[in-house]
């Protein structure tokens, strides 16, 4: 007998079999538990970002083409030509400014159709052969 | 007397040495050269717009000129800033009269002359573009674009 019996000896008989049974109910979490735990823990958690990646580029495309497409106007519209100028320009109509725009201007010039003047026909004109203008200049 | 003869062949080879020296040593003055440009169409053209390229981006424009028509401005609008550049890529020319269709010149003609510098041993690659022709009315039309180059002495 050692000295653990001998002292549940001097105890009252109902704490020591309640002592008994708290021993035996304490759970036991051994090795295999901890590993199914981890296991399923890592599952989960591989799943996860996997999910939220797929859904990031899902709509990374979207995204970029409006991004793209934003940036291009905000560029047109801060350096490229006004529209309303472009407007103002497109004498005759054809949706782009080329030498018949002020051709159409001098023309009416010559008929007394229209106030404009010498000085801006020849503006014209020079701004139409202009280099550092896009080649075409369309209307919007 | 023969030495005085001697003397002189001597300074007259060292002469012709330095002349040719002096000339070797000359940089590169280049050849000058006439593109001229052509619209054919079956309408007179009162209006015309075209751009010269010269593809390896080697033109130098010295000078520009109308065509045969004299009722077209001369010489046609074209950006200044080709003649200060030097050498440029491209040329935009264009220019219109306000004369009427019957005094206006039909067929194939020559709307412009464009005076270039060459340099180099490379031949020029020029590209032809035809941005807008137009008739007497203002109306566009159809019409075909062609050049043809000459050295100029």
């Amino acid at each position: 007998m050692d000295d653990r019996d001998q002292e549940l000896e001097t105890l009252p008989p109902a704490l020591v079999s309640r002592l008994k049974a708290s021993d035996r109910a304490q759970p036991i979490v051994d090795p295999r538990t901890d590993r199914a735990v981890l296991d399923a823990a890592r599952a989960y958690f591989e799943q996860r970002p996997a999910a939220v990646a797929l859904r990031r580029r899902r709509f990374a495309m979207p995204l970029g083409a409006a991004a793209a497409v934003l940036l291009a106007v905000l560029v047109v519209r801060s350096f490229g030509p006004e529209p309303a100028v472009l407007a103002r320009d497109d004498v005759d109509g054809s949706g782009r400014v080329d030498i018949l725009d002020a051709f159409a201007l001098a023309r009416a010039a010559r008929d007394d159709a229209s106030g404009a003047t010498a000085a801006r026909i020849e503006e014209l004109g020079y701004r139409v052969v202009a280099l550092d203008t896009p080649r075409t200049r369309s209307l919007p | 007397m023969i030495a005085r003869c001697h003397s002189l062949a001597k300074s007259l080879a060292v002469l012709c040495a330095l002349a040719a020296l002096s000339l070797a040593a000359q940089p590169e003055a280049g050849q000058f050269a006439t593109v001229d440009v052509f619209v054919a169409s079956a309408e007179p053209v009162a209006a015309w717009q075209i751009e010269l390229r010269e593809r390896r981006g080697a033109m130098e424009v010295v000078g520009i000129e109308r065509g045969d028509d004299p009722t077209f401005r001369d010489p046609p609008f074209f950006d200044r800033v080709v003649l200060e550049r030097g050498v440029t890529e491209r040329l935009v020319l264009a220019s219109f009269s306000l004369s009427d269709a019957a005094q206006l010149s039909g067929g194939r003609v020559r709307v412009a002359r464009v005076h270039v510098r060459t340099t180099g041993a490379a031949t020029p690659d020029y590209e032809l573009r035809l941005v807008a022709v137009g008739a007497a009315d203002g109306r566009p039309i159809d019409a075909e674009l062609s050049f043809e180059t000459q050295a100029e002495r």
